[in-house]
């Protein structure tokens, strides 16, 4: 098991390792969305309150606290990258920026047309709106930063480090709403953590697109690795060959 | 077993009066993860192009050298036979 995690480690067992993978992997992303999405559309019952305006809840929870979860997961790379000096771990990091700012941008998006018919308008600065905002541009400097350096390692370690304060903000948006009484509701109240609050028909669908919305973060991040460890290793044996083989092929 | 919610499919894409902000919201989304999933795609295939540009670069100055140092020999040769 722990061989397991050390071997993926390695640049590349880990691109080996995911090259059968991954395609299973998008096969059950794609299944799981494609069911969770037209259930939720169209199958699942209207809210008592809200009629079908809050079938967006289908995509903007899983894509919020998907925004929440790869930020703690490119902090943790992050981390792992500065103390152990794992390369696979900073090519994950990178990975992750593009594809967090992107699910925030959805949750930001979708909660704008949520809010419009639902609180009158699509933008206040509420605490967990304004802190999800402030993710987002987090995400976007934390790219930034990387590409403003020539050479890899100290791209990398600004990265990381700007990477790791922004973690403040995590716990900021997660406990927005119970920490100060604005507009965004908790989430215990969608019935998101208390199943009991809403019927099956309506949660289920959203226990799917949540599922593959994980799948599709993980995809996206491993084929994205996938390329960093080519471009990085391009010296060694193994990635030549490789190369040699993808255009005899093509 | 779910039922279908709507009497038709243009009762589908009204959404109860709430249409535009359920399409707007599901049309963003799906733009945007097409865009993440067709980037690494996209990537990959520029790597390997970049790769494989290196890769011939690389074999063709060891064959020039391989040409010279064949020709060094040569001229050599005929020097000692002169």
């Amino acid at each position: 098991m722990w061989q397991w995690f050390y071997k993926l480690g390695s640049p590349r067992h880990f691109y080996e390792m995911t090259t059968g993978f991954v395609p299973w992997l998008a096969r059950a992303t794609f299944l799981l969305l494609a069911i969770g999405l037209v259930w939720g559309l169209g199958f699942a019952p209207p809210d008592y309150q809200m009629g079908d305006n809050y079938r967006i809840i289908y995509i903007h929870v899983p894509t919020a606290s998907g925004a929440i979860w790869i930020y703690a997961m490119m902090a943790v790379m992050a981390a792992m990258h500065m103390i152990w000096n794992i390369k696979v771990a900073d090519m994950v990091a990178k990975s992750c920026a593009l594809i967090g700012a992107s699910f925030c941008a959805v949750a930001l998006v979708s909660g704008a047309f949520w809010g419009k018919p639902t609180w009158g308008t699509y933008w206040i600065w509420d605490a967990k709106l304004t802190a999800t905002l402030i993710l987002f541009f987090v995400y976007v400097g934390v790219m930034a930063l990387r590409s403003a350096f020539d050479s890899e390692t100290a791209a990398s370690k600004a990265a990381s480090v700007l990477t790791l304060v922004g973690v403040v903000n995590l716990p900021i948006i997660y406990y927005a709403a119970y920490w100060w009484n604005t507009l965004h509701q908790r989430s215990s109240e969608l019935g998101v953590r208390d199943a009991s609050a809403n019927p099956p028909e309506i949660w289920i669908p959203a226990v799917f697109s949540g599922f593959g919305l994980i799948g599709l973060i993980f995809v996206i991040i491993i084929l994205h690795t996938r390329n960093e460890i080519l471009l990085r290793e391009r010296r060694a044996q193994w990635v030549q060959e490789l190369v040699k083989q993808e255009t005899d092929n093509a | 077993m779910p039922e279908f919610r709507f009497d038709s499919i243009a009762d589908f894409f009204a959404m109860g009066g709430y249409g535009f902000y359920v399409w707007v919201s599901y049309g963003f989304f799906a733009v945007v993860m097409g865009f993440n999933l067709w980037l690494p795609y996209r990537q990959r295939a520029n790597t390997l192009r970049l790769l494989q540009a290196r890769q011939l670069r690389q074999h063709g100055q060891a064959g020039i050298e391989s040409d010279m140092r064949q020709q060094q020999d040569a001229q050599q040769q005929q020097g000692e036979a002169h």
